[in-house]
C-alpha cells in the first residue's frame, strides 16, 4: 500500500493544509505528473488567468522517487500555463525531488498569492513561511546560496533542495522557469517561473531526515532488487557514452541528419555547427561531469569560458537543448557566446527553449522590418542585451517577455512562430525526423521534444529502427503506433518518478520494470501492461483540461512545416504527409475524435468523472 | 574517389581524443562501408569491434553516409561515392 503526503500550502492566508493520497488514487495515476494533472484537472477554476492567485502549482515527486538508484530524484511541476493557456507540465533533476522526500512530504501545492516576496522552509515536516523582500530581483545561483545560508546550511547546492526564480520569474515573463539545486537544474517549460513569480514566491528550501525505504514491504529484496536493475542499466552503451560526454552528443548527430534547425527553423542544417557539438565543447570548455542525487549515469558537463569577451565567473551547466537555442536557431555558432547565453539564462531564470524560440522569432520579425529592432543572425553582443532586457521587461524586452508566440502575432507575423499550442519547438526538424512531426504536435503541453522523443527509435532504433525520413503507409502506421506507446512510457517517466536518459537503451528501464518495483514496494500486483494504461490515462486526463478550457484540442500541424526543408541531408522533406496521414491512425489508437477523447475512451480508462466534460 | 570519415565521440570508443576525428581516405572506386570500417581498424585497431559484431552494426550504433543510416541503405555493403561523408555514430540521448 502506498501513500502520498501533501502540504497544500496557502500563501495569502499562510495556512497549511496536509492531505495524504492512498492507493485509491496513486494506483491511477501515480505522483508526479500524473496526480498533479488529475488534481489540476479538478482543482484549477475554468478561465482563470494563470497569473491570478486562483492558479495552483503542483510541485510532486513521484512513490518512487529516490528510492532506487535509478534516476529517480526528479519533480514535475503542473500548473495552467501562462505560455499556452492550459495545461502544463514541467520536470527537473537534481537534488530537489530526493530533499523534498525526505522533508517529509511528497508533494507541494502552492495556493493564493503573498502580498509581499516570501519563500518557503519544508524541514522534517514542518512548514514555514519566511519574508524574501530582501532576495527580491536577485539572480538564481546567489538566491539559492542567500536561502541556504539562512536557514543554517552550508552555501552548497548538495546541503538541501531549493527551487527559486529569478527576475525572468519575478516579472511574469511567460517564458520564466524555476530553477532548482545542484546544479542549474530546470523545470523549465511553460513559464511555470511565472506562475511562482506570481504568487511572490521566491523560493522553496526542503530538507529532512525521513527514512525513505521504510514503508517498502521487504526492504533488503527491494534494495537487492533495484540494485540488479541499476547494475543492467549501467551495462548498456548509452550510459557510457552519456557519462562522457552528455546530452550535446546529439549535436553531431541530429545536424548530421539534417534535422538540425538553423535560424527559426528557416533550414536544418549547417556545417558551421561544428564548434557546438559536445565533443569540440567537452575538449575545449569542460571541466568537471557531475550527477543529479541517485543517478548512476551522471551525463552532467560542466563547462567554464575563463577568457575572452564572453567570459563569466564560476561554471555553468549546459546541454543540448540550451545549445541549440542559444546557439544554432540564432544562427549564433560561436561556442564562448552560446555558453554565455546558457549562462546567462540559468542566471535570470528563463526556460532557454522557449528563450531561443523568442529570440529567433525576435531577429526574423527584425530582419523582415516588421520588428524594429537593431539585431541580426549570430549577433551576440545584441543578444546578451536583449536577454537582459526580457528579464528586465524593459523596452523591446517587455514584448519578447510575452514569449515567441505572442510576440509574432503582436508584429503581425504570425508565420513566424513555429512552435505548437503556442510554445515553442525544441532542438530537432520534424521535417527530418518524422516522429516528431506526430510527437510534437500531438504533445500536451505544446512544443515538446519529452513527451514521446523520437530519436529513440528513429536513430537508436529502440525499441525498433524507424527511418526518420520515411512516409509510406507501413512507415506513418509504425510512427502513430510507437508515439502513442512512448507518449504513455513518459507519463509514467514523470510519475514515478525517474530519468528518460534511462530509457534510451534496450538495457533501460520500462514498464515491466516499474510494475516489478512497485509490486515490490508496495505490494501492488500491476502489470507492465497496466502501468501502461496509467500513463494512457493520464495522457488523457491532460488533454481533458484542453478539453475543459476549450482551447488546444483539436492537434494541428504548424503550416511551416509544410515548406519542404531547403538545404543539407534532409533537403527536400516536409511534414506534411506524416502528420495529414498519421493523425487519422493516432486518433483511432487513442479512441479520440479531432483530439478529444471519446464517452467510451473515459470510460475504458475508468475516467466517467470527467465524462461531463464531453 | 576521396570521401571524408569522421568519428563522433572517439572518447566512448576507447580512442585517443576527445574531439570528433576526421579522416579524408582515398578509396578505390565501388569502395563500401565495410572497407572503409577496415581501413578505420588498420589505423585505429580494435576499432572495428566496438562498432560491429557478427556483421551487423551494434545496437544503439550507427553508420551514416551523408546523413542516412545504413541500415536504410545497403547496410555495410553500401557502396561509396566520390565525395560522401561518413560517420561513425554513437549512442547518445537527451
Amino acid at each position: 500500500m502506498a501513500t502520498f503526503r501533501v502540504a497544500r500550502i496557502d500563501l495569502g492566508t499562510e495556512k497549511v493544509t496536509e492531505e495524504v493520497f492512498k492507493d485509491d488514487v496513486l494506483r491511477r495515476f501515480l505522483g508526479g505528473r500524473g496526480l498533479g494533472s488529475y488534481l489540476a484537472l479538478k482543482e484549477i477554476p475554468r478561465g482563470i488567468d494563470p497569473l491570478s492567485p486562483s492558479n495552483r502549482l503542483y510541485i510532486f515527486a513521484g512513490p518512487l522517487s529516490a528510492m532506487v538508484n535509478l534516476s529517480t530524484s526528479r519533480v514535475t511541476v503542473v500548473t495552467k500555463s501562462p505560455l499556452t493557456g492550459s495545461l502544463t507540465h514541467a520536470n527537473a533533476g537534481g537534488n530537489f525531488a530526493y530533499w523534498l522526500r525526505k522533508s517529509g512530504y511528497d508533494g507541494i501545492i502552492i495556493e493564493g498569492a503573498a502580498e509581499d516576496p516570501v519563500y518557503v522552509v519544508v524541514k522534517d515536516g514542518d512548514v514555514a513561511i519566511r519574508p524574501a523582500g530582501h532576495l527580491w530581483g536577485k539572480w538564481t545561483g546567489a538566491s539559492i546560496k542567500a536561502i541556504l545560508r539562512e536557514n543554517g546550511f552550508p552555501e552548497e547546492e548538495k546541503a538541501a533542495g531549493v527551487a527559486v526564480v529569478g527576475p525572468a520569474g519575478e516579472n511574469l515573463s511567460r517564458i520564466a522557469g524555476i530553477r532548482m539545486s545542484d546544479y542549474e537544474r530546470f523545470a523549465g517549460r511553460g513559464g511555470v517561473g511565472a506562475v511562482m513569480g506570481s504568487k511572490r514566491l521566491k523560493g522553496v528550501l526542503v530538507w529532512g531526515t525521513r527514512d525513505l525505504l521504510k514503508d517498502v514491504k521487504d526492504r533488503a529484496k527491494f534494495i537487492a532488487e533495484s540494485t540488479k536493475l541499476a547494475q543492467r542499466l549501467m551495462s548498456g552503451p548509452t550510459a557510457k557514452a552519456l557519462h562522457i560526454y552528455g546530452t550535446n552528443l546529439l549535436t553531431a548527430v541530429i545536424n548530421s541528419i539534417g534535422a538540425y534547425p538553423i535560424r527559426n527553423f528557416e533550414t536544418a542544417y549547417a556545417e558551421e555547427a561544428d564548434k557546438l557539438t559536445g565533443e569540440y565543447i567537452k575538449k575545449n570548455y569542460v571541466v568537471e561531469t557531475h550527477a543529479c542525487m541517485m543517478c548512476p549515469i551522471a551525463c552532467t558537463q560542466h563547462v567554464m569560458v575563463k577568457a575572452g569577451p564572453y567570459k563569466f565567473v564560476g561554471k555553468a551547466k549546459y546541454e543540448y537543448e540550451n545549445t541549440w537555442a542559444l546557439g544554432a536557431t540564432l544562427g549564433l555558432f560561436d561556442p564562448e557566446a552560446d555558453l554565455r547565453l546558457q549562462k546567462l539564462a540559468n542566471e535570470l531564470g528563463f526556460d532557454t527553449i522557449s528563450l531561443g524560440n523568442t529570440l529567433a522569432t525576435a531577429i526574423e520579425l527584425a530582419r523582415k522590418g516588421k520588428l524594429k529592432l537593431d539585431v541580426n543572425w549570430g549577433d551576440a553582443g545584441a543578444l546578451i542585451d536583449l536577454v537582459i532586457r526580457t528579464a528586465n521587461r524593459s523596452d523591446v524586452g517587455d514584448d519578447l517577455a510575452e514569449g515567441d508566440y505572442r510576440l509574432a502575432l503582436k508584429y503581425g507575423d504570425p508565420s513566424a512562430f513555429r512552435g505548437s499550442r503556442g510554445q515553442g519547438l525544441p532542438a530537432y526538424d520534424p521535417r527530418g525526423l518524422k516522429g516528431f512531426a506526430l510527437s510534437y504536435f500531438t504533445a500536451n503541453r505544446g512544443g515538446d521534444h519529452l513527451e514521446a522523443y523520437s530519436p529513440t527509435w528513429e536513430v537508436l532504433g529502440v525499441p525498433e529502427k524507424v527511418d526518420p525520413l520515411c512516409e509510406t503507409p507501413e512507415c506513418i502506421e509504425k510512427q502513430a503506433r510507437i508515439v502513442v506507446y512512448a507518449q504513455h512510457l513518459m507519463a509514467l517517466t514523470d510519475s514515478v518518478t525517474y530519468c528518460k536518459l534511462a530509457t534510451l537503451d534496450r538495457e533501460g528501464i520500462f514498464e515491466k520494470d516499474l510494475a516489478h518495483l512497485f509490486n515490490m514496494a508496495y505490494d501492488w500486483d500491476v502489470t507492465p501492461e497496466g502501468m501502461l494504461t496509467i500513463g494512457e490515462r493520464i495522457f488523457n486526463v491532460e488533454r481533458l483540461f484542453h478539453v475543459k478550457e476549450g482551447k488546444w484540442v483539436k492537434d494541428e500541424l504548424n503550416p511551416h512545416f509544410r515548406n519542404p526543408i531547403p538545404t543539407g541531408p534532409a533537403k527536400g522533406h516536409s511534414s506534411a504527409k506524416m502528420f495529414d496521414e498519421g493523425i487519422k491512425i493516432y486518433y483511432k489508437l487513442r479512441g479520440w475524435v479531432d483530439g478529444k477523447p471519446t464517452y467510451d475512451t473515459l470510460k475504458r480508462l475508468g475516467l466517467e468523472e470527467f465524462q461531463y466534460l464531453l | 574517389m576521396r570521401v571524408r570519415v569522421r568519428i563522433m565521440a572517439p572518447l566512448y570508443f576507447g580512442l585517443d581524443s576527445v574531439d570528433q576525428i576526421s579522416l579524408d581516405l582515398n578509396l578505390e572506386d565501388g569502395s563500401t562501408v565495410e572497407d572503409v570500417m577496415n581501413i578505420l581498424n588498420t589505423i585505429h585497431p580494435g576499432f572495428k569491434d566496438k562498432v560491429i559484431k557478427n556483421g551487423k552494426v551494434l545496437e544503439m550504433h550507427d553508420i551514416l553516409v551523408n546523413g542516412r543510416s545504413i541500415d536504410f541503405l545497403d547496410g555495410l555493403r553500401t557502396r561509396l561515392k566520390d565525395g560522401d561523408s561518413i560517420l561513425v555514430v554513437s549512442p547518445f540521448g537527451g
